[in-house]
């Protein structure tokens, strides 16, 4: 939309500068138009002017021969005034016709030859004049011979007078055609401009109308996300401003009055008028992330305390970048969010995580304590019992053989429980250490455990191939250990054990027991056996730290083996399941994460 | 050199020192055990220049005034001391406490077992093991004692 923007002004500023042009040709156009009909003018007036000298010598000259003739009839001197006046006469007006023709070298050779006939006509004559002193003159042939030659003399004046008439005639003609092309040509010329102007107006009123409908358009979804947005920040507690870095300008949203607890548009708005409302002891950070502003290009996230109007203190959150505006001022656009309720709660949470973690360290620490000191004693009872001899025992009486028999057994169970407890301690607190390792080799090292109770059993235990995976290798193990010593333990006494290990990759989302995935795609590890099993109901149960299903006194199990088995697989990230049929066998499902 | 095995026992424990003893007795080996009741009194034999050197000593770990791994620590750093063969001789068998010894330097690491029979068969073995030999080819696989 930006850039829409700068392309019509540019367009616009084109069409100017054309309209502009074209309408100074027509101002040229017509002025030039002007001065040619003006130059015509000009042209046909000095024509007249001549023609009209031409006339009034031609006339001169006639007035003189008038009066010669005259005088010659008569002999009346009288008569002869206006032959002297029109000598002087026609000169006076051949001087101005000399003035008028200096344009026109045809006229000027014309008018050499004008002058020499008019002298030759006035010679002829003063001729006449002189010889008529003689009174036979008149009578003589030469009175007529003179005559004669005056009058021709006479034609040729006439003769060039009409001469020079046409070249000024045939002058006029050119000018008038020149005249009239121009007057037809260039108000043609001139209209068509007007119209191309008038189009391009047309054209720009339209784009410009059009345009300033888009502009109001726009100023209404500006007025509308303004809106919106000052909604959205009531609703999210947080603020915006812009701070003009270069003119020292800032702008505060009406909510960022509402986060300093005041009227929005109070005060105005600046960055000391806001400092104000910052605690005093984070004052310092602000103003060296002001500071940093123009070195890093932008404003980066701050936390710090303010002191609303009321007194209440509460905690902030501050962003901001940098951005150029059209005068290429450097404006910080910043958000302002009040994390006080965050900010509360996590730090209860945070609280009540160090509580948890205290006292689930001392129950760790517990754990391993007593069942570690509780061997001592114990492997000393169990000491000094092996110390009594196979005579010491002949010697007791049956009752007391039976005594000493149940105090061994007694001791082995106490042995297993501890064993067991201080196992599962280190299950939860050991070091994992996490390694690329071969499943396979696990299940063969497992079975190698196990391999007296498997030989006594005639156990049959078998295994697909096992993926590798990131585990911790001594856990995976033991996990191995404890989920088949488990089948092992509950097997049907009429049947010959079976255990089956296979492996299946699956989609977490197909399995919803997986709560909160850590990974797309896990590997499902079962544990198949054909021994007693259980009532599915108690799938869950079985996983709680010491809860049997079955007696004590069949089955020797502590009730701490699947709770560790757990726990190795929340270790891995991952979790474990049981399916049971009574009678029939379980299964034993674990989760790894890929 | 006499034929006589020197044997030192560093434990706290009354009825510890006592299985160890009697043990030894029962094994019918010619050995010489010297029973210290903690870390501390071990140090102070030890240290005296003139003291006879034990072929092997067993250290119990948890012992009031100096546990088993100062006195580990301890021994290593004297020259004179340092290339006795030492067996950790110790109720727990956590996996911190082998690895620290181990790479303190301890030769084998004994987890006191249950059974009278057992004790005398372990203590048998370190007695007759060649620990010149086995020093060599001291690793963490064969550092803790099974049976």
């Amino acid at each position: 939309m930006k850039n829409k923007g700068h392309n019509n002004s540019l367009y616009f500023k084109i069409l100017f500068v054309v309209s502009l042009a074209v309408l100074l040709l027509i101002a040229a156009l017509t002025f030039k138009h002007f001065e040619t009909i003006n130059k015509s003018t000009e042209e046909v007036m000095h024509t007249h002017l001549v023609n009209l000298k031409l006339e009034q010598l031609a006339s001169t000259i006639k007035d003189g021969e008038t009066g010669v003739r005259g005088y010659l009839l008569t002999d009346d001197k009288k008569f002869l005034e206006p032959f002297y006046g029109s000598k002087i006469k026609a000169i006076l007006i051949y001087k101005e016709l000399e003035k008028l023709t200096t344009d026109s070298n045809i006229q000027q050779e014309n008018l050499k030859e004008y002058l020499r006939l008019l002298n030759l006509r006035f010679e002829v004559w003063d001729n006449i004049l002189i010889q008529n002193t003689d009174i036979n003159y008149k009578k003589s042939g030469k009175f007529i011979a003179d005559l004669n030659r005056g009058r021709n003399i006479m034609d040729s004046i006439r003769a060039e007078t009409s001469e020079m008439l046409y070249v000024e005639k045939e002058k006029l003609k050119i000018r008038s055609n020149d005249y009239k092309y121009q007057t037809k040509i260039t108000p043609v010329f001139t209209i068509g401009m007007v119209f191309f102007v008038l189009f391009l107006l047309i054209f720009s009123f339209s784009k410009i109308n059009n345009d300033v409908r888009k502009l109001q358009l726009f100023n209404d979804e500006l007025m509308f996300s303004k809106t919106s947005s000052e909604q959205a920040e009531i609703l999210g507690n947080y603020s915006s401003w812009i701070w003009n870095i270069d003119t020292d300008n800032m702008a505060f949203s009406n909510n960022h009055y509402r986060l300093l607890g005041c009227e929005p548009q109070s005060f105005e708005a600046s960055n000391e008028s806001f400092l104000e409302f910052v605690h005093p002891e984070d004052k310092k950070i602000l103003e060296k992330v002001f500071r940093l502003v123009l070195k890093e290009q932008k404003l980066k996230t701050i936390y710090y305390r303010i002191i609303r109007k009321d007194g209440e203190i509460r905690y902030l959150k501050s962003s901001g970048i940098l951005l150029l505006d059209s005068y290429k001022n450097r404006n910080i656009i910043g958000n302002t969010s009040d994390i006080t309720v965050e900010r509360i709660t996590n730090l209860a949470i945070e609280a009540r995580n160090l509580e948890l973690e205290q006292s689930n360290n001392e129950l760790a620490s517990f754990n391993h304590v007593a069942s570690h000191d509780l061997q001592e004693p114990l492997r000393k009872i169990q000491t000094f019992i092996s110390r009594f001899s196979q005579d010491d025992k002949d010697n007791l009486s049956e009752t007391g053989k039976t005594y000493f028999l149940k105090i061994e057994d007694a001791l082995a169970r106490m042995r297993s429980l501890i064993d067991d407890l201080l196992m599962f301690s280190r299950a939860n607190k050991s070091e994992k250490v996490f390694e690329k390792f071969d499943l396979n080799d696990t299940f063969e090292n497992a079975t190698q455990e196990l391999s007296q109770v498997i030989s006594e059993k005639k156990a049959v235990i078998e295994s697909a191939v096992l993926p590798k995976l990131n585990i911790i290798p001594f856990q995976m193990q033991q996990l191995f250990v404890n989920l088949i010593g488990n089948s092992l333990k509950y097997s049907d006494p009429d049947r010959i054990p079976k255990i089956y290990v296979q492996s299946e990759k699956i989609l977490a989302i197909d399995y919803p027991i997986l709560i909160k995935p850590v990974s797309k795609q896990y590997y499902k590890i079962s544990f198949t056996d054909n021994g007693l099993g259980f009532e599915q109901e108690y799938a869950e149960r079985i996983f709680l730290l010491f809860n049997r299903l079955h007696n004590s006194k069949a089955y020797k199990g502590t009730g701490i083996g699947l709770t560790i088995c757990k726990k190795i697989a929340e270790n891995h990230h991952g979790y474990i399941s049981a399916e049971g049929r009574l009678n029939e066998g379980a299964t034993f499902n674990l989760f790894l994460p890929i | 050199m006499s034929d006589l095995i020197h044997i030192i026992l560093a434990d706290d424990d009354q009825d510890d020192r006592d299985f160890f003893s009697d043990a030894f007795e029962e094994l019918k080996i010619k050995t010489k055990v010297s029973l210290f009741n903690d870390g501390q009194q071990l140090m102070n034999f030890l240290l005296q220049p003139d003291c006879f050197l034990p072929n092997i000593l067993f250290l119990d770990l948890n012992m009031p005034f100096k546990s088993g791994i100062e006195c580990l620590h301890e021994i290593k750093t004297i020259d004179r001391l340092k290339d006795i063969v030492i067996a950790i001789y110790s109720t727990s068998a956590s996996d911190e406490d082998i690895e620290e010894t181990f790479i303190s330097g301890a030769n084998i690491y004994i987890k006191k077992p249950s059974e009278f029979d057992t004790l005398k068969k372990i203590l048998g073995n370190v007695i007759t093991t060649n620990w010149q030999y086995q020093t060599s080819g001291l690793n963490k696989d064969n550092f803790f004692m099974k049976l």
